[in-house]
């Protein structure tokens, strides 16, 4: 696990365009450290419209001082900062230039840069585009790739656009050539959710398809690019996109697991099924398309007791990954 | 003195005995303005040692902002010093001494204490039920433990959820410590990782 800071200097030099991107290297360290971006970037608005005052102790004269960066030079108080990292908190940090001021992307792909409710540093677009953009990381690339980075992927928003941005390398060919399979079903409007026989490349396909779909829903972030490789690919069949987006999980389906417990508030029960996790199961659909079946289900549930475990065979329509639609069930 | 009217040093002078270790005790004061006072305490064993690296600091005010409540003020004491030399830590003389504090300042009508805690001892400060004045200040120190356990103890994400629950300061202090090496102790940690350790406000109200 390593944390690494990443400053990015802008032409444009207002809070409103500071990039701030704190990278961890490992999908788990991702969770663990979910604050780290919104605590660090706090300090470096500070630092940079020079309003920075800590007080720290010096252990070997036990005595405390005040560190300030307080000058209204913009990028000395960057350099300032960036020392200020590596002595106060013992991270490596790097400053670098870009002539990107739209390069806010840097900003969404971090370790869960958030802001909080009351004052949120992003736009609601802005912030679903960061968690769409996680998802498909997530899917990208395993939780054990030490050599992940997560600025291999990230967005860049020109005025009025939005870009998707795979850096190709050697190390990630697969991730990229999965993608571009993706980009071209798209485009050739063959999309099809059922195409691989590994249950795992399936959800993998899937949940990307269906990020990729909300990135481009996003009101605020129109004209959607995915770059792979350096070519800038624009998706043109938006539409097509957003409808096989809903219906990608409409699989039938048939499961066998374990009860449990019947929810009447949201008339559902989750089932265990062995080696695939629990599902959600819900009858809404059910009992408003054959309530005399949604009768005999509901009567077989009342039978079953969550704290046996008792088998049962369901039949539905995926509706998401772990979501089901129930058609029927049998006892086992 | 104008300020001796906030509290007398005979009051002081008895706080800081524990009838164990701090045996005798010298209580300097000044007033800073009427209102404010700054006293220094030195500390003694029975053999007449001094116990600490730097007098104690106390500072009286009568009228400061509260960190409970910022928009109201109220008679607050900050902390300022209180480290013991290498030889005296451990043997739980502050701890003895604090409920002493606590009950000197309730009988003189304080309302909080407020003081700047190294990050190496928020984990004791946040037991003793101080807070933090600031949800950052808190965040780093949460961040600190978090990297400490992943990079020094080398623990799994599974291991530190079960180490630390959903509060990082609920960790067992043996977790923050290397019985193999002290130098990877998390305070020895901290402090190897930085030039100057970050201060966090913190505060605990008195009634």
């Amino acid at each position: 696990m390593s944390i690494e800071i990443k400053i990015y200097l802008t032409p444009t030099q207002s809070e409103e365009n500071l990039c701030f991107h704190a990278v961890v290297n490992s999908k788990d360290d991702y969770d663990l450290f979910f604050d780290l971006n919104e605590t660090y970037e706090s300090l470096m608005v500070d630092a940079l419209n020079g309003k920075l005052s800590l007080e720290y102790f010096d252990k070997d004269n036990f005595d405390k001082h005040t560190y300030e960066i307080i000058t209204d030079n913009y990028e000395e108080n960057l350099n300032s900062f960036v020392e200020f990292l590596n002595d106060f908190y013992g991270l490596t940090a790097v400053s670098n230039t870009t002539n990107l001021c739209e390069h806010f992307g840097i900003r969404l792909v971090g370790a869960g840069f958030r802001g909080n409710q009351n004052s949120p540093m992003l736009e609601s677009s802005q912030y679903n585009a960061m968690n769409s953009m996680h998802g498909i990381k997530t899917q990208l690339f395993a939780a054990n790739n030490t050599s992940y980075r997560s600025d291999d992927i990230y967005i860049l928003k020109a005025p009025g656009s939005l870009k998707l941005t795979l850096e190709a390398t050697k190390k990630y060919e697969e991730p990229i050539n999965f993608i571009r399979s993706i980009y071209d079903d798209i485009e050739n409007e063959e999309i099809n959710p059922f195409k691989f026989q590994d249950i795992e490349q399936r959800y993998r396909y899937q949940s990307i398809i269906k990020n990729l779909n909300d990135l481009n829903s996003q009101k605020r972030l129109k004209d959607f690019f995915v770059i792979i490789d350096g070519a800038e690919l624009p998706i043109t069949k938006r539409n097509y996109l957003k409808e096989q987006s809903k219906n990608i999980y409409n699989e039938d389906i048939e499961l066998i697991g374990i009860f449990e417990a019947y929810k009447q508030r949201s008339d559902s029960f989750e089932l265990y099924a062995e080696g695939d996790g629990k599902y959600y199961c819900h009858l809404k659909e059910l009992s408003y398309s054959n309530y005399a079946q949604y009768e005999i289900v509901i009567a077989i549930l009342r039978e079953l007791n969550s704290f046996n475990t008792t088998r049962i065979k369901i039949f539905g329509k995926k509706i998401k990954p772990q979501t089901i639609n129930i058609t029927n069930i049998e006892l086992i | 003195m104008a300020c001796n009217g906030l509290i007398s040093d005979v009051q002081i002078e008895n706080v800081y005995k524990d009838n164990k270790f701090v045996v005798t005790n010298s209580v300097s004061s000044y007033c800073i303005d009427a209102n404010t006072k700054k006293t220094l305490v030195e500390i003694f064993d029975k053999d007449t040692a001094n116990m600490l690296q730097r007098p104690i600091e106390r500072t009286y005010f009568r009228e400061k902002e509260l960190y409970s409540d910022k928009t109201t003020t109220g008679k607050v004491v900050k902390h300022e010093y209180f480290i013991l030399k290498d030889e005296f830590q451990g043997k739980k003389i502050a701890s003895r001494i604090h409920p002493k504090e606590m009950d000197f300042y309730r009988a003189n009508g304080f309302v909080e204490i407020q003081l700047d805690a190294a990050w190496d001892g928020l984990v004791v400060w946040k037991k003793m039920f101080y807070q933090f004045a600031s949800v950052k200040d808190e965040n780093f120190i949460k961040i600190a433990i978090q990297r400490y356990l992943r990079e020094v103890k080398n623990m799994t994400i599974e291991e530190i959820g079960k180490a630390i629950k959903s509060d990082p300061f609920s960790v067992n202090p043996s977790h923050l410590k290397d019985s193999s090496n002290a130098n990877n102790n998390f305070s020895n940690w901290v402090y190897g990782n930085c030039f100057g350790i970050g201060l966090a406000k913190m505060y605990k109200e008195v009634a």
